[in-house]
Parts: structure tokens; C-alpha cells; sequence
């Protein structure tokens, strides 16, 4: 399979001097998943930045094939779709429909070709009939669903999703799974930025753990990196915790999201 | 006719009078239409209308702006109160004013992050300083019928009172004394 995003050495400091990124390196195939998972603060964000070329950092990012310059830069958005964590950032037009539509007339596509798109879009996040509902006056799960919406009507090859699952009930973190799960089997490539280890266990094939030292420490296939427990807990993914069960005490790394036997 | 009051002298003319009438019925008409205007339509496609009467686009994409987050501000600012009135318990009242000035600061900075993200959100979805939008409004017989029926009134409203004034012109009577 073909690599469809080389990072290597990445460095990037925010204006203000605190560091940002430090000599990230790292790759992705086409059509898998890989979760990016760290603590708060730990530079998974301003990566995603730096992938679309918002933030300008050091180093050498290639997507698609193409080198992230200002030249290339346009090609590249138009191939790779980014979520943004708060949808209220994402949604800034007066109804759900203008917001969906935005991404696929800036692409250049006639009226018809982006109704279309923008139908199809919505009907994969189960949000038909919402065309005209005011995105202010959504519930959040609905605000998610439809900021996902406005990157899916631009049909992008790589969709990057930040924290995807933050701040949403059991139930509508099922169904956002499922979405995902739909992206997936399109053969799309995810790039998913959580510090949710039940999200990464349901969707990640493979997974990059962000130390606080704002650096990539390990990459892996799921099932290894998930069952690491000393890497999980030293960069406070798990923590020790000490819970009861009816006369049972115990002390052990707790991870949430999970169901564990005792 | 004149007027005093103090040292002030006030003519009140035929002129006069027609100016004041010409100004009461063309604001309330336009009152009038506003009124009717944003009451019978969502604000999305009171914008879209706009559009279409070739207001510029950059207008209309400010007002759009405007309608979608000055909710999000409000509730903003409102948390930001709330979080206050939770710690203050009634005493050090000129502290009260140095809070607010901080609270007024914390809302600046938030709204210029945000803008700064939603004009991310922008340009990743390939925005490039064209603002564009897919029109698919139809005119119904029920929005001819609308419009006849907004025209007739007008008219009415308008003939009604040059009649009442040219009646009043006519027969020499005053026009205070008509109103």
C-alpha cells in the first residue's frame, strides 16, 4: 500500500515560545486508521494544524504524494478534510445545509453535483430532514454528526478528526462509531486524535502515543500498544485507581471505556 | 400659524406640515414592512433574499456571521457572569468593576480565537475570498398572491392619506385642525 502521509521531523513552537511539536516522524498508508492518542497538551492538535497548514512548523510533511508547500497546499486541502473539535468552529453558516455545501462549491461543482454530494453527506451522518434547521439550535451529538457532514460532502481521500467522540453520551458515541466504521470500509484514510482508548480499541488499526514531551513514543499495531500498561500509564492514559466491589478492595490501572472481570 | 416658547418662535407652515406627513407615513411603511418582512421569514433566507437583490455578498456574509454566533457570544458572556456571581458574595463593590473589565477582556480574546479557527475552517474546506451559494428559491402563486395583496395595501394606505390631505387643501380648512 502506498504511504499517503510522511511526516518527519516536525518541529513547530507557538509564537509565544513554548513548544508545540517536537521532531515528529511518522507514516500513514492509504485506508488505514490511525489513532493518535496522548494526553491533553501533548501537541496532538497542533499537529492536525500543521498537516493542513494552518500552523507553519520545521520539517518535511509530504500527503498524497505532494510536499505541504504554499504551491502545493490548495491540491492537498482539496484531498484531505479536517474535523474540528468544537463544531461550533465548524459550523458557521446560518443552516446545516449552507455549512454542508460550502466545502463542495468552493470545489467548483455545480448546483445540482453539490446538492447532490451534500444530500449524501447528510444522509451518512443520519441527519436528512436537518437541511434547514439553524446549526445553532442542534444538540451537540447532531452538532458533531453535521461538522463531519460539511468535510464528507468534499469526498476527501484523508479526513483528520479531532477528538471525535469528546463531550458525547454513550449512545451517540455508538453512533459516531458507526460512522466511522463507514468511512473506514469506504477505504478512506483516518487520522483520529483522542485520548478515548474504547474509541481506539473499536476503530484504530494502528496507533501513535504522544509523550508530554510533545513527541510520538511509540507507534504500533493496536492490540500491542493498547496492551502495554506501562506505556499507557506513564503517559497518563490509564491511571492507578482503587475501586470496590462489594467486598472486593483493589488497587489496578483502570482503563475507561473498558469492562474488565475481577 | 406660529408658535412660542421662551424667546423661540416657531412658524408652523403648509410645507412644514407636508415634510413632517411625507416623513411619518414613509418611516412607518417602512416599519411597516420590516415588520412583516422578518416575521414571515427565517433569517437564512431573509439573507438569501438579500443575496438576490445583489446586495454585496460580503455584506450579506457578515450579517450571516453575525445571526450565527452572536447566540454563542451571548451564552459566552452569560457563562462568564454566571461563574462570577457564583464567587461574589456582596462585598469590595469597586472590585466588582476591575472583574468586569477582566470578563470583558477574557470575551475580546475569545472571539478573536474563534474567528481565528472558523477561518481555518474555512480555508480548509477550500475557501479562497469567494463567497459563493447555491440559489434554489422558486416563486409560487402563493408568493404573487402575497406580494398583490402587500401592494394593494400600500397603495390604499398611500392614497388614503394624499386624499385626505388634498381634501383638507382643498376646502381650506387647517391641517391641525384635520388631524
Amino acid at each position: 500500500m502506498a504511504r499517503i502521509i510522511k511526516v518527519s521531523n516536525l518541529n513547530y513552537r507557538y509564537p509565544d515560545g513554548t513548544t508545540g511539536l517536537k521532531d515528529v516522524s511518522f507514516e500513514v498508508e492509504e485506508g488505514e486508521t490511525m489513532v493518535i492518542i496522548g494526553a491533553n497538551g501533548t501537541g496532538k492538535s497542533t499537529l492536525f494544524m500543521n498537516l493542513t497548514g494552518i500552523l507553519d512548523g520545521d520539517g518535511r510533511i509530504e500527503i498524497m504524494g505532494l510536499l505541504l508547500n504554499k504551491m502545493n497546499l490548495k491540491d492537498i486541502r482539496r484531498g484531505m478534510g479536517m474535523v474540528f473539535q468544537n463544531p461550533d468552529d465548524q459550523l458557521f453558516c446560518p443552516t446545516v445545509m449552507d455549512d454542508v455545501s460550502f466545502g463542495p462549491l468552493n470545489l467548483g461543482l455545480s448546483a445540482d453535483q453539490v446538492t447532490e454530494t451534500s444530500q449524501k453527506a447528510l444522509t451518512l451522518v443520519d441527519l436528512q430532514g436537518y437541511e434547514s434547521r439553524t446549526s445553532y439550535h442542534l444538540s451537540f451529538g447532531e452538532k458533531k454528526r453535521a461538522a463531519i457532514a460539511t468535510i464528507l460532502s468534499m469526498n476527501p481521500r484523508i479526513l483528520l478528526l479531532d477528538e471525535p467522540t469528546g463531550g458525547l453520551d454513550p449512545r451517540s458515541i455508538s453512533k459516531f462509531i458507526n460512522i466511522l466504521y463507514t468511512l473506514k470500509s469506504q477505504g478512506k484514510t483516518l487520522l483520529i486524535v483522542t485520548h478515548d482508548l474504547f474509541l481506539t480499541q473499536e476503530i484504530a488499526d494502528r496507533v501513535l502515543v504522544f509523550s508530554e514531551e510533545k513527541k510520538p513514543v511509540a507507534v504500533g499495531y493496536y492490540k500491542e500498544i493498547l496492551n502495554n500498561y506501562d506505556l499507557l500509564l506513564k503517559n497518563n492514559l490509564v491511571h492507578q485507581h482503587r475501586h470496590r466491589h462489594d467486598e472486593v478492595v483493589h488497587e489496578h490501572e483502570h482503563r475507561h471505556g473498558y469492562i474488565h472481570k475481577h | 400659524m406660529s408658535l412660542e416658547i421662551g424667546h423661540w418662535k416657531f412658524d408652523i407652515t403648509y410645507e412644514g406640515v407636508w415634510t413632517f406627513l411625507n416623513i411619518i407615513v414613509k418611516s412607518s411603511l417602512s416599519i411597516f414592512l420590516l415588520v412583516i418582512a422578518t416575521s414571515t421569514t427565517a433569517f437564512p433566507d431573509f439573507l438569501k433574499g438579500l443575496d438576490m437583490l445583489r446586495i454585496p455578498r460580503l455584506l450579506v456574509m457578515l450579517m450571516s456571521f453575525m445571526y450565527r454566533y452572536i447566540f454563542v457570544l451571548i451564552d459566552e458572556a452569560r457563562r462568564l457572569m454566571r461563574a462570577r456571581s457564583l464567587r461574589y458574595f456582596g462585598s469590595r463593590y469597586k472590585e466588582q468593576f476591575r472583574a468586569m473589565g477582566y470578563m470583558i477582556g477574557v470575551l475580546f480574546i475569545r472571539t478573536f480565537e474563534r474567528a481565528e479557527k472558523i477561518y481555518s475552517a474555512m480555508i480548509i474546506r477550500g475557501f479562497s475570498g469567494e463567497i459563493l451559494s447555491v440559489k434554489r428559491f422558486r416563486f409560487s402563486s402563493l408568493d404573487i398572491l402575497f406580494m398583490a395583496g402587500i401592494i394593494m395595501s400600500l397603495i390604499f394606505i398611500v392614497s388614503g392619506v394624499v386624499n385626505k390631505i388634498e381634501h383638507m387643501r382643498v376646502s381650506g380648512a387647517h391641517l391641525w385642525q384635520g388631524l
